[in-house]
């Protein structure tokens, strides 16, 4: 039997493998087409890139319109761009850029208007400094961040770095304000305590005034404490005992001055107020009887000059007797009692005859009218100014008692003119005067005008000019007081100094302000002031200090160094 | 400010260009992608059918091999019935018997295997087939999902690059 044919296996074709190949070739052409869409892309960005700087750079954009569209609650990529292409994002780092260096600009320019009204001396407000400041930052900070937080952040970095520096002398500046009007409360405190110390030593006994006394130390010391002045705190309790000081020593020369006999100083014997002169130390003693001596003798002085104007009262008294009864009619009611006076004075012998005469009669004799019209001319330019002096010149005068009496008159209109001109010129300057207490300045003026109107007349010159040089000599002779007080602070209160060989500082051994400034300086560098320790140079300092400030007035007023 | 606007287009202009040059790119890019994954769904479709051609052809090599071990039977038991006459004996007893039942079932055994052999190779074919066609689709869905990719990114980045604000355009 024929052997049947077998079937033979299938063609092996691999169809996958061809597609394979066809899809290899199309993926090969996408890789190729992504690899130049990709450089295509970013060449655009690139340009993109560059065109939003230049968009940014180029386009005018104002805080205020950021501003508005925060408030009207609009997306601020409207007008800055989108952050989130690269178009928005290039145009919103130059527009941040610009409104950063904008913000800056201006800020810096607020707070050096700010700075300069500080360091002008303005008054400075903290917290509107402080609000100003931080109203610059945080209000332009926040339309940063709108843009971008880290310009943001940059910006309140620059910003706050200026404003910190302004803010640091805002502080100072109102530190040094507060200081300077706690030490001006200080020093005015300092000015009226001997006044109030002395209010209590006149009104207290001596228990109750130490009671008070030290509420009083207290409050001078809470008042040094609020000035934080280390200087002023430490010399505050000096401060307190120097106006004790010299409000119980001003207390007891006035007691002598009310009534000098009813003190006696070399006994301690101040009736009521003894305890005070107990309680002095023996400087104090010694300046308090200084002081009363000099009222003493003043007071010896004063009788003697009462005594010799009641003589010339009387002889101005029986010249009116006179002048008046011998022109007055015979029958007048009041004649009687003026002829009486004037016998009496006749009878005393203090009436020359012919005019005790020419009074009863009414035939006074004539004047020499010479005589009489250089009395005139001697009373009305002021050569005559007192009535000692008119009596004294009328003395020896050919001049009828009618008129003398007119040249009395004459001369107390003059006295009133004059003396309305010194008291013009003294007032405003005692008034100044911050030395002479409240109390006396009425007293020291008086005084000071009739001096100047006694000594114009004496000296022939005007007396304006006499009154200011009275007003100068009271000046100079407190200025020469202060810089010897100084010099015996010295010698007391720092340790040593009397040793030192330091004797030769005194106002009068210096030609100029210069020369007492050198001398000081070369104190400063000796040993001795080196060794003095931080609180015995600060009472050198404050004494040297003392001296040099009046030697300066003295200096200024001619009355010191080689001007004397 | 409105000065600006030509000059910020102008600018932009070139930008916008290259930008709208590129989306072109990569829309091409996406066509690539689609062609090149439909192709390869089309060689794996077609690879499909091609295995099963392959595998019928296997089944039916098997069952020729099954009817040969039939035939085979056939000339063996002849043989047999051939020798015992030849030599006087009865060819349905004693051992040619014995000899005749132990090819039947030495050729019964052959024949189960070899059909089985053929169910093997045509449903194995099948199975082959159904796993490619199964990867030309996902080669077809891979390609236009690579497509969509493409021009999906080549938007994001045209938008990445952007313009000047509306109001300005």
């Amino acid at each position: 039997m024929a052997r049947r044919p077998s079937l033979i296996p299938g063609p092996n074709i691999n169809y996958a493998s061809a597609g394979a190949a066809k899809a290899q070739a199309s993926a090969s052409l996408g890789a190729a087409l992504d690899r130049m869409s990709g450089f295509v892309f970013k060449e655009a960005a690139d340009r993109a890139a560059v065109a939003g700087a230049q968009y940014g750079f180029d386009k005018p954009i104002t805080v205020e319109q950021i501003e508005d569209a925060m408030r009207e609650d609009r997306d601020i990529d409207e007008i800055v761009g989108d952050q989130t292409t690269i178009f928005g994002s290039a145009s919103r780092a130059t527009i941040g850029q610009k409104l950063q260096a904008q913000l800056e600009a201006e800020s810096r320019s607020k707070i050096a208007v700010i700075q300069g009204a500080i360091s002008a001396g303005q008054p400075v407000d903290l917290d509107s400094v402080r609000s100003t400041l931080n109203g610059l930052m945080d209000g332009n900070s926040s339309v940063l961040a709108e843009i971008d937080p880290k310009l943001a952040s940059q910006y309140r970095a620059t910003v706050s770095t200026v404003a910190a520096s302004t803010f640091k002398l805002a502080t100072e500046q109102v530190f040094k304000a507060q200081k300077r009007e706690a030490l001006a409360i200080y020093d005015s405190g300092k000015i009226i305590l001997p006044d109030n110390i002395g209010s209590l030593l006149a009104s207290e006994t001596e228990e109750n005034f130490y009671a008070q006394e030290a509420v009083l130390r207290r409050s001078h010391m809470d008042l040094a404490f609020t000035t934080g002045d280390a200087t002023t705190v430490k010399s505050a309790p000096t401060d307190f005992d120097t106006a004790k000081s010299q409000a119980a020593t001003g207390l007891l020369v006035e007691l002598a001055r009310e009534d000098v006999n009813a003190v006696d100083e070399r006994n301690g014997n101040f009736g009521e107020k003894s305890w005070i002169w107990n309680s002095l130390s023996s400087a104090e003693k010694a300046d308090v009887t200084s002081r009363i001596r000099t009222i003493r003798d003043d007071d010896y002085t004063i009788k003697e000059r009462t005594e010799k104007e009641a003589e010339d009262n009387v002889k101005e008294r029986v010249v009116f007797l006179v002048s008046s009864l011998s022109v007055m009619p015979q029958g007048d009611p009041s004649r009687r009692a003026l002829e009486i006076e004037l016998s009496a004075f006749h009878a005393a012998g203090l009436v020359p005859a012919a005019s005790y005469k020419g009074a009863l009669d009414g035939r006074l004799p004539p004047s020499n009218s010479t005589e009489l019209a250089d009395a005139k001319l001697k009373v009305a330019d002021g050569t005559l100014i007192s009535n000692a002096a008119l009596s004294k010149y009328l003395e020896d005068k050919n001049i009828n008692d009618a008129d003398k009496a007119s040249l009395y008159n004459a001369l107390l209109a003059k006295k009133s003119q004059l003396y309305n001109v010194a008291l013009g010129v003294i007032r405003p300057l005692v008034d100044a005067d911050p030395a002479v207490s409240s109390g006396r300045k009425p007293l020291v003026t008086a005084r000071l005008a009739i001096q100047a109107v006694e000594k114009a007349s004496g000296i022939d010159m005007d007396v304006a000019q006499v009154a200011r040089e009275t007003v100068a000599d009271q000046l100079v002779s407190q200025l020469q007081a202060s810089a010897q007080k100084a010099i015996e602070r010295l010698n007391t209160d720092v340790k040593g100094w009397s040793e030192g060989g330091f004797e030769s500082l005194s106002v009068e051994n210096f030609s100029n302000i210069a020369a007492l400034e050198a001398r000081i300086a070369e104190i400063k560098n000796t040993d001795f002031y080196r060794g003095a320790g931080r609180d015995g140079q600060v009472n050198i300092d404050r004494h040297l200090s003392s001296l040099l400030r009046a030697y300066k007035q003295l200096y200024e007023l001619g009355a010191a160094g080689a001007a004397q | 400010m409105a000065a600006l606007v030509p000059i910020a287009l102008s600018a932009v202009g070139g930008a916008g260009a290259s930008a709208a040059v590129g989306l072109g790119l990569s829309a091409l890019s996406a066509y690539s992608s689609m062609r090149a994954g439909r192709a390869q769904a089309v060689g794996l479709a077609r690879q499909s059918a091609m295995e099963q051609v392959q595998a019928r052809g296997a089944a039916l090599q098997y069952r020729q091999a099954a009817v040969d071990r039939l035939k085979q039977l056939n000339a063996q038991q002849g043989a047999l019935v051939a020798r015992a006459g030849a030599g006087g004996l009865d060819p349905f007893s004693g051992s040619y018997k014995q000899l005749s039942q132990m090819a039947e079932r030495e050729a019964a055994i052959d024949y189960r295997i070899l059909q089985d052999n053929a169910i093997i190779s045509r449903e194995g074919g099948s199975i082959q087939s159904g796993l490619l066609l199964d990867q030309a689709n996902r080669a077809k869905r891979s390609g236009l999902y690579k497509a969509g990719a493409t021009l999906g990114q080549a938007g994001m980045t045209y938008r990445k690059i952007g313009g000047p604000p509306k109001g300005d355009e």
